[in-house]
């Protein structure tokens, strides 16, 4: 098969740790990187690999393709042009016989798809080494640089100190997510019919007056343990005093209502839990609740519900031990990152990168 | 019970230490263990708080923070424990280059690369909601192979065979590379690897030691072990017997993170028979090996078995190593449904009359090369669930013992890495490159479907909480849809789905999805409480409203011939007319957002075995394949389709299968949910009365039996009986010389033992009902938790079993279950 002609774009973004993991043990990464001998080689960004890179990552991202930056794609264009170049660096004399033997399957490869033979000797353009702008070996060498130079000084495996001030350093990203606690009566709308929504509205108007709980609801366990025991709030966190955790076992018999609810009178999630039981809508009202107060009817896709909030804890930063193997493993994909991106910022200095559409004028450095 | 919390050791099968002393000397291993962490300690995680909250029924066996969502009456939660990457051979060959990292990282809800028809990762995919939980299961077979022919540097990388491995072509010239690679799982007595493993310098069992480690590492880098519990993984892997085509597919799920040093394959395992050789494994290098380890094994396929995924046990005690080796079965999965089969051409089943039985069917029986499909006549009963389930009871009558006990789990088998990838709508496939672009779906994939969906009643998101589950088989699959479904049984009386505490009473004097009940005191019919909601949906893709719920009835008679009934036991008012709006591929009129109903068999025979199981059925919608076709301009549901289909090519013309004829295709599926069966066995434990005082240190606890079992009038084996919630309250073992004969009371004979503190009385009256009576005073019960909480009493004696477990109530320092 021709590969060149059944790639329809150039989805580099699409590449990265996939690749990079099949890539691995292929590129000794001391050549990679070397500073270029002489005048500094002049890099061309085209107006057209720009566009391919917006296709790209408005498809990966669901963004529309004109709300991308020119900037972003000018950036990650220059970098990718960076990488073929340390690429290529590596099919010469000096450079990596791994990589130069990859490149020679790749093109033995493209001839055998094209002349559908297994064994196609090298044609003549592979020989003269055109076929090395062939967007598959582009692609590879685009990626082989990358990994070579993400693995420059790769070092060992971090300490937990290590990987704890890594997490301190984007807190956000290891915390704990949004917590909802809450307690609900549900009226079903296949049993209660149209008047699922007058019954709750007049359940909740008793609770309010009476402020007690429904008798006999499965009541929320570890929510009620948690109050009883005096959990103190978290931090960020809005909870309703102890004394309003507790249903009341007393309430009198006449207040027995709603249906039962498959997953429970009582729950305790973040809001994605929450939006995954009980709908997107039920969610995202539930999140704008009062504290500790009968209120409703909201609606799911399932009825209505009288909803008492206790808790809403915004996200926080967990136990460092308790999100090590999280942390551990955003170190070992970002450390990668985190050398390329150093590697690449110091290459930048090394070459004159020029976008097409604005010839004549320098966008590197 | 406790678990010992030590670390894995040295490698304790021969081919671990093997691989431990040569792990070093593969560059290509030594790179993927700094991935994994080389040291296999590095990942273990920091001593955390282990305590749970009290009244879980459950032991905590690793260090996690406690779940801030603990709930006694239990949540459901939606995993998938069948995902295959880059280390399974047969999705390497396919193009799927993503690894279990990727694979967790997919299921929490990132994007992930999928491969394109040319391997290249350049399509997206995005879970429409993130899974709870989920293990990678990898075949176990090639691991180190794989690994070696995937790493440049290693000493075979450019040999043919892993060439082959590594090859692009198009996919339907990969059957040869398949054979090549995968045949020595096909074949009676394989060999422990490929021929290339045993040149000078090359070191397969190193390497596939690497590889295990890894998908060890990206379990507990999922893990989520915050109080939040937002995502739970297990560490598995598949073992995958395939003689001659025959599939007998399992996969291992272990409980925690710690497991053998390396997981048996069928190469390995093999000389010992299948399933049993892989039950040795897990009995030696995990269950026996001291280690705190734990595993359920999973057979899935028997569609593709031939009949040999449910074979009639070697004997009895074969058939209870069954039974506790694997609790659950995967009724569905992209490779079909194997709950049963109806042929609507023909007009017939296997074994059943239930035309909702032609849900997602692949027309052959296995995959041996070269035969066709079978006539459903001779399609293999064996290779269907419900039917092994009949048989399950047939056999216990004959042995005493019924292998086949089995609830249910759906999940994908995902071989490109995307954990419950489940969405009928814009599907992007799950078979690498076979399935990579609608035209391949379409022409090499028809047949398969997006998968299923395992879920689980927990108490919280933990691997303790999910595994227990497990065990207890209270699960339920989906065809990939996420609805909510409760199924109770029991003498639940007094119930009704008016009642708010319905799941508080229905735990109280039943037993949920996965239990089994002995006769009620009035050997009337057990009361069955099914309880489903609508899957919500997401705002892009509304859940389908409910159809109908049915009961599932299977039993043996007293000649010995087993028998099944559909029960039609809820519905919506219309589910008898609702069909698929064409314009819409929506159903043309609402159905039920939840269904429930309390029920009683009519045709109830306390002294036959049966077992009972809940399918909910969703209103009608356009499966995978008619979505994607009418993007193309061919419509399935259209009388033009063979038209539009021309028009567009050969590539299509499967589009159109539903309307020529095909006895097994669908342009319209009801998905569905199955939930796990409950047992009604005539000599089961019928109710326990009594108390554990836990002031006094005192226990009185009478079980009543319908039938008193063989086992307890003979009293030939030693008696051992055990009340539990999350460690042994009570252990006794009773020796059959222990007994003496008390003097006979009018029609009743009964029997006296003393084991420790215990004074055990046997009672049978002249009717074949009986009791067994425990008491014991002075004894240490202060380890009880003084809540509510959940109680297992469970007895055995020879080959009988049987276990009672209810909520109990924990009030004035006493424990006692709910009178009925």
């Amino acid at each position: 098969m021709n590969l060149v002609r059944r790639f329809p774009e150039w989805p580099v973004l699409a590449f990265g740790i996939a690749l990079a993991a099949g890539l691995a043990g292929l590129v000794r990464s001391q050549e990679v990187g070397a500073r270029p001998q002489g005048p500094r080689p002049t890099l061309v960004v085209s107006r057209a690999a720009i566009e391919r890179l917006r296709e790209a990552r408005a498809k990966e991202s669901g963004a529309a393709a004109a709300a991308i930056a020119d900037t972003e794609l000018v950036a990650t264009a220059i970098d990718e042009e960076i990488l073929l170049h340390e690429g290529r660096a590596l099919l010469e004399g000096g450079g990596d016989p791994v990589v130069r033997r990859r490149v020679e399957a790749l093109e033995r490869e493209l001839a055998a798809g094209r002349t559908g033979e297994a064994e196609a000797a090298p044609t003549a353009e592979a020989a003269t080494g055109l076929s090395r702008n062939d967007l598959v070996i582009r692609r590879y060498l685009i990626e082989a640089a990358r990994l070579a130079l993400s693995r420059q000084a790769a070092g060992p495996p971090p300490s937990d100190v290590e990987l704890d001030a890594f997490a301190a350093r984007d807190p956000a990203r290891f915390a704990q997510p949004a917590r909802l606690r809450f307690e609900h009566v549900f009226f079903g709308r296949d049993r209660h019919g149209v008047a699922a929504a007058s019954e709750a509205t007049a359940l909740r108007r008793r609770l309010a007056e009476s402020a007690v709980a429904p008798d006999g609801a499965d009541p929320g366990l570890g929510a009620v343990a948690g109050a009883e025991n005096g959990e103190p709030s978290s931090f960020g966190s809005t909870t309703a005093p102890a004394t309003a955790l507790r249903p009341n076992p007393g309430s009198p018999a006449s207040e027995r209502t709603g249906d039962p609810f498959a997953s429970g009178a009582s729950f305790t999630g973040s809001p994605a839990e929450v939006e995954r039981l009980f709908g997107a809508d039920f969610a995202r009202r539930l999140a704008e609740l009062p504290i500790g107060v009968w209120t409703g009817p909201i609606e799911s896709p399932f009825g209505f519900h009288v909803v008492r909030l206790f808790e809403r804890a915004a996200p926080r930063g967990a136990r460092p031990e308790a999100v090590r193997g999280r942390v551990a493993e955003a170190w070992r994909r970002g450390a990668a990152e985190v050398r390329l991106r150093s590697r690449l910022a110091e290459l930048r200095a090394h070459y004159d990168v020029r976008a097409e559409a604005e010839a004549g004028s320098s966008i590197g450095s | 019970m406790g678990f010992e919390r030590d670390r894995p050791g040295p490698g304790r099968h021969p081919r671990c230490r093997a691989a431990a002393r040569s792990a070093f000397r593969i560059v290509g291993s030594c790179l993927l263990l700094v991935l994994a962490g080389c040291d296999s300690t590095s990942s273990t995680p920091a001593p955390l708080a282990a305590d749970k909250a009290p009244g879980a029924p459950w032991q905590r066996t690793e260090s996690r923070e406690p779940c801030a969502g603990f709930d006694l009456l239990r949540r459901p939660f939606f995993g998938d424990l069948h995902v295959h990457t880059r280390f399974s051979a047969d999705a390497y060959i396919y193009g799927t280059k993503v690894g279990p990292s990727d694979a967790y990282a997919f299921a929490r809800g990132e994007a992930l690369a999928l491969s394109d028809d040319d391997e290249q990762p350049t399509r997206r995919a995005r879970i429409d909601r993130p899974l709870d939980f989920a293990a990678v299961t990898d075949h176990a077979e090639f691991f180190g192979e794989v690994n070696l022919c995937t790493s440049e540097d290693s000493g075979v990388h450019d040999i043919q065979m892993c060439r082959d491995l590594r090859a692009n072509d198009d996919p339907n010239d990969r059957f040869a590379v398949i054979v090549e690679w995968l045949f020595p799982a096909g074949i009676p007595d394989p060999p422990k690897s490929h021929g290339f493993c045993a040149q000078p310098g090359i070191d397969c069992d190193a390497a596939a030691v690497s590889v295990w480690r890894e998908i060890q590492a990206a379990a507990e880098e999922a893990y989520d072990r915050s109080d939040a519990c937002t995502f739970t993984s297990f560490v598995g892997y598949e073992h995958t017997a395939s003689l001659v085509g025959r599939h007998q597919h399992r996969n291992v799920i272990f409980r925690n993170e710690h497991v053998p040093d390396f997981a048996s394959s069928q190469l390995e395992t093999a000389q010992d028979g299948i399933p049993q050789g892989l039950w040795n494994a897990v009995e030696r290098d995990c269950l026996d090996a001291g280690r705190g380890c734990d595993a359920v094994v999973i057979p899935h396929n028997p569609n593709l078995s031939g009949g040999k995924q449910f074979e009639d046990p070697i004997d009895a005690w074969d058939a209870l190593r069954r039974q506790d080796r694997e609790p659950l079965v995967e009724i569905h999965q992209i490779k079909s449904s194997s709950e049963c089969r109806f042929d609507r051409v023909a007009g017939i089943g296997v074994g059943t009359e239930d035309e909702r039985c032609g849900f997602e069917q692949r027309p052959n029986a296995h995959e041996g090369p070269d035969e066709p499909p079978p006539v459903t006549a001779k399609y293999p009963p064996r290779n269907l669930v419900r039917n092994a389930l009949k048989d399950g009871l047939a056999l216990e009558d004959k042995l005493g013992v019924n292998p086949f006990h089995m609830g249910f789990v759906g999940s994908t088998d995902n071989h490109d890495a995307a954990a419950g990838s489940t969405a009928e709508s814009e599907w992007p496939g799950g078979q690498g490159n076979s399935d990579s672009s609608p035209a391949r779906r379409i022409l090499n994939q028809i047949r398969d479907n997006p998968g299923g969906l395992a879920v689980v009643w927990a108490e919280e998101n933990s691997r303790d909480a999910i595994f227990s589950a497990l065990r207890r088989r209270e699960t339920y699959a989906t065809s990939g849809t996420r609805p909510t479904l409760r199924f109770f049984a029991g003498e639940i009386d007094g119930v009704d789905c008016g009642a708010p505490d319905l799941l508080r009473r229905s735990y109280e004097r039943g037993v949920p999805m996965g239990g089994e009940i002995g006769p009620g005191r009035t050997g009337a019919s057990p009361r069955f409480v099914v309880l489903a909601q609508k899957d919500p949906g997401t705002p892009e893709t509304p859940g389908a409203d409910l159809e109908r719920a049915q009961i599932v009835k299977g039993w043996v008679d007293r000649a010995g011939v087993t028998h099944e009934r559909v029960f039609d036991v809820a519905k919506s008012p219309t589910a008898d007319s609702v069909r698929i709006d064409p314009a819409t591929c929506s159903a043309d009129a609402p159905g039920s957002s939840e269904l429930c109903t309390t029920w009683e068999d009519p045709e109830f025979d306390p002294a036959l075995r049966a077992f009972y199981y809940v399918r909910l059925l969703e209103n009608p919608t356009c499966r995978w394949s008619t979505l994607l076709c009418r993007e193309q301009g061919i419509d399935p549901l259209s009388s033009s389709c063979a038209a539009e289909a021309a028009r567009a090519g050969a590539t299509w013309t499967d589009c159109c299968l539903d309307s020529s004829g095909d006895a097994f295709a669908e342009a319209v599926v009801r998905e569905r949910a199955w939930g796990s069966p409950v047992w009604y066995r005539p000599d089961a434990i019928a109710s326990v009365g009594g108390a554990i005082d836990v002031g006094h240190g005192s226990l009185a606890l009478d079980l009543a039996f319908g039938r008193l079992p063989g086992a307890l009038v003979s009293r030939e084996a030693s008696l051992r009986l055990r009340v539990t919630d999350d460690e042994d309250v009570v252990s006794i073992d009773v020796p059959p010389e222990a007994w003496s004969e008390e003097p006979a009371g009018g029609g009743t004979r009964t029997w006296r033992a003393r084991a420790g503190a215990y004074d055990v009385r046997i009672a049978r009256e002249s009717d074949g009902s009986g009791s067994l009576r425990i008491e014991a005073s002075g004894i240490d019960v202060s380890g009880v938790d003084p809540v509510d909480h959940a109680v297992r009493v469970s007895v055995e004696s020879g080959l009988f079993r049987s276990a009672h477990e209810r909520l109990w109530r924990f009030s004035g320092r006493r424990l006692e279950p709910v009178a009925p």
